[in-house]
């Protein structure tokens, strides 16, 4: 086992499959990491409001992110986007469900750019909708982020834990949602 | 199959802090479970109803969903007073409503292993209080331990019953929202034996509490106090790791922080942490050596300072030099955390890495660097996003009738549930609100001292919980209100959850259904109606009649829940559309009760066809009929 170390913030809103993300995310990453921890919310917020999970991966006791730590904040909203941008680290990666940053307005995109940070925007409600999925956004969003190279394990991985136990046409219907993320991200 | 249900050890799993706890229940061979089901607690119940129904032959012991936490208590209690391993869980405030029971259970013991699961929830995510229930082991006597994780909570809870049987007392497992809802790799043992049935063996001498046996059986906790206290000096959960002049005491989910804190810090040469794990007894002796073997100590606990008031304790009564700091005495943080998380050790809500991380630099004089962070300022601010109701819910369309008919003068008690939401606006029905059943009892009080209008507002498994007595008391005492029951015909808020009113046919479970109309009607209430709340005019209709009765009235509004509906009766309702060229911007469908399926747009109210469930309280509150089926549309 290496001794990778990773911590990720997944913010939306109740209803769009945060923790769905966040355990797939542990699923791919558990072959390669000596240890992981993920937070969840359960419970009231998961009525229409914000929900958050922190992951970390590696040798941590805690279960949840400091601000300025997250390699990676994976946001299917840009509100909760906004919400949970202090967690990322220097040098980390954004990446949202939206056609763009305008939703951080323009010296909300240069502090963005100042800190080093790299931002993945993909339209993946509109992506998954247009696939006839509407709920799928999660994965087309997962897809994007692990295609640009945002996550520490390789996209075959990822693809591995969404589609692991699924039936057949399930299991194709999410890797059609991925290379849609992929692709999406390949452009942006 | 599950891998809850793996008969052999050795494998690694994720498991949530709560399935964790399942799992350490069945590796200690538990035949019995009762609950109440309750935010951070849920899981756990949830967990043991599912695997009892996916795997009817494999499982062994029995479970309910009891009443509430008092019944679950007492039902536990005879199980394990009849020699069966039994747990029972609940949130922290159901130990209140099990405080009764539980001081007396303290005295008379159990034959077989008993764990009492209470799950605290610093910062209340999703509860009325944060209360903290270290207090409930000091005020019963009963040993507690508290886990830091999920691979923990499994240990500490098979550990529990051992512990449990060896004291012959119910033994406590305290956590906390972070580890009931954390997940991390927990490693199996082998399922345990179970021993289903029992016998009961009489010996009133320990069980029937009269005063001249208790005097006795005060005793016997006093002394199964002084043996648990022995075995928590030798506890391996009260374990001390690292070295150096300087000792941090910590607890629960906040030891995890203060381990990675002291990593961060570079401090592990300097630093000693003892990790407490079983809470009470505290180990004493164990504690005043440690506090003897440095100069300096910060104690980190969430909530009260309890085991910050006890090291000062030991640290006087051995005449022990050191200095202890912790939170007393005590700064109050100026704003609730929804606004600014505090920067110090406080009493109020739950603790974060970076609070810890500071705490201990600041307590020890050491060096953070840090890291840097991302620089908010000039940003849009985040929405906010309170809870709402969903589309389509029928406690919405049972405000709105209830509005239309009594206006903002009426006064509206409330209870716990997720139509707690209605005090937002433009709802606005909800002024009084203390735990579960003070909707009914409270209303009775307000009315009485008023003479204002009263409209109390329960769910139906919370009136199943604890709002029946507060309607017989109505009905005894000739109050004057209304009681609306919200029968939405499940447990919605805490994950559908089925309740005695629930007619669990269509879902396979073998429990009598106790219906609400005659329970109601056997209370001595003379005026009850039911009402279907999405028929807007009939409801109103009914909601006048009412509270026009001098006396105590019921209504009882019986429309499942969407979100269960869909799982157990799935209905083809069509979405509904705003027709642009019949809307005339009045916006009523929006002001009055702002479903969140709808939105507007160029003046005019539009729907959200994804989210719109076809419900038609809208189409009936439009004065113009703009809003229309689907299907309707030429």
């Amino acid at each position: 086992m290496s001794a990778l170390s990773w911590q990720a913030v997944v913010a939306g809103v109740g209803g769009q499959g945060v923790l769905f993300v966040s355990r797939a995310l542990a699923t791919a990453l558990e072959p390669k990491v000596k240890g992981i921890l993920i937070s969840e919310v359960h419970g009231m917020a998961q009525r229409g409001g914000a929900v958050v999970s922190h992951l970390k991966a590696g040798a941590y006791s805690g279960p949840l992110v400091s601000p300025g730590s997250a390699e990676m904040v994976l946001a299917l909203d840009p509100g909760e986007a906004v919400r949970n941008l202090s967690y990322l680290a220097a040098g980390g990666w954004l990446v949202v469900n939206a056609p763009d940053l305008g939703f951080l307005s323009a010296k909300g995109k240069k502090a963005l750019a100042s800190f080093g940070a790299r931002a993945v925007t993909v339209p993946a409600s509109e992506l998954a909708r247009e696939a006839g999925a509407a709920k799928g956004a999660n994965v087309v969003l997962l897809g994007a982020a692990a295609a640009a190279g945002a996550l520490p394990v390789d996209p075959a991985e990822v693809e591995r834990a969404i589609t692991q136990g699924q039936p057949e046409a399930r299991a194709r219907a999410n890797r059609e949602l991925l290379a849609l993320g992929a692709g999406a991200a390949e452009e942006a | 199959m599950d891998v809850l249900l793996t008969p052999s050890g050795g494998k690694e799993h994720l498991l949530l802090g709560n399935e964790a706890i399942v799992r350490g229940a069945l590796e200690a061979g538990m035949a019995f479970a009762t609950c109440y089901p309750g935010t951070p607690s849920s899981e756990v119940p949830d967990t043991l109803y599912r695997l009892r129904k996916q795997f009817p032959n494999k499982v062994k012991y029995y479970f309910e969903y009891s009443t509430n936490e008092k019944v679950a208590l007492e039902c536990a209690a005879g199980a394990a007073a009849s020699g069966v391993r039994t747990l029972c869980t609940m949130k922290h405030v159901g130990v209140n409503v099990a405080a009764d029971p539980l001081m007396t259970l303290a005295y008379v013991g159990v034959r077989a292993g008993m764990v009492l699961l209470t799950a605290d929830d610093p910062s209340l995510f999703s509860s009325q209080n944060e209360q903290d229930n270290r207090y409930y082991a000091r005020l019963s006597g009963l040993p507690m331990l508290e886990p830091c994780g999920p691979a923990e909570a499994k240990e500490m809870t098979s550990h529990a019953f051992d512990l449990s049987e060896e004291l012959g007392t119910p033994v406590f497992i305290r956590t906390t929202t972070r580890v009931n809802h954390a997940r991390e790799a927990v490693k199996l043992a082998k399922l345990g034996k179970v021993k289903q049935k029992s016998k009961f063996v009489k010996a009133p001498m320990q069980f029937v509490t009269v005063p001249a046996v208790s005097r006795n059986l005060h005793l016997r906790l006093l002394n199964i106090h002084k043996q648990a206290a022995a075995l928590s000096e030798s506890s391996p959960w009260n374990k001390i790791s690292g070295r150096g002049k300087l000792g941090i005491i910590t607890n629960g989910v906040s030891y995890n922080y203060v381990a990675d804190a002291v990593a961060d810090l570079g401090a592990k040469s300097k630093i000693k942490i003892f990790k407490v794990g079983m809470s009470y007894p505290l180990p004493e002796k164990k504690l005043a050596n440690f506090l003897k073997s440095v100069d300096k100590v910060l104690v980190v606990e969430e909530l009260e300072p309890i085991m910050e008031e006890a090291a000062r304790a030991i640290a006087q009564e051995k005449g022990i030099k050191v200095q202890i700091v912790g939170k007393m005495p005590g700064q109050i943080p100026a704003k609730s955390v929804d606004v600014e998380i505090p920067k110090f050790l406080s009493r109020a809500f739950e603790y974060n890495p970076r609070l810890v991380r500071s705490a201990i630099a600041k307590a020890f004089g050491l060096k953070y660097k840090g890291t840097a962070e991302l620089k908010l300022t000039g940003m849009p601010a985040p929405p906010g996003r309170p809870p709402n109701l969903c589309p389509g819910c029928p406690h919405r369309a049972t405000y709105h009738a209830v509005k239309e008919v009594m206006g903002d003068e009426a006064i509206y008690p409330t209870d716990i549930g997720c139509y707690t939401l209605g005090l937002l606006p433009p709802i606005q029905a909800a002024d009084f609100l203390i735990c579960m059943g003070s909707s009914v009892s409270s209303a009775g009080g307000i009315s009485r001292a008023t003479g204002q209008k009263v409209v109390a507002f329960i769910g139906d498994s919370t009136f199943f919980h604890s709002g029946i007595t507060g309607l017989v008391n109505a009905v005894h005492n000739n109050h004057n209100f209304t009681l609306v029951i919200l029968d939405n015909g499940t447990t919605a808020m805490t994950g559908h959850q089925p309740h005695p009113g629930v007619n669990t046919d269509s879902i396979g479970d073998i429990t009598t259904h106790v219906p609400l109309e005659p329970l109601v009607r056997g209370l001595g209430v003379k005026h009850v109606t039911t009402i279907k709340p999405f028929k807007v005019r009939a409801s109103k209709k009914a909601i006048k009649e009412a509270v026009a009765h001098d006396g105590v009235s019921v209504i009882i509004s019986k429309e499942l829940c969407p979100l269960f509906a869909k799982r157990v009766a799935p209905t083809s309702k069509k979405p509904f559309y705003v027709n642009q060229d019949k809307c005339k911007g009045h916006m009523d469908c929006i002001k009055k009760v702002a479903c969140p399926a709808m939105f507007v747009e160029d003046g005019q109210a539009r729907i959200n066809p994804m989210q719109c469930i076809g419900c038609a309280l809208c189409a009936q509150i439009c004065p113009e009929n703009a809003i229309l089926p689907v299907k309707a549309k030429a």
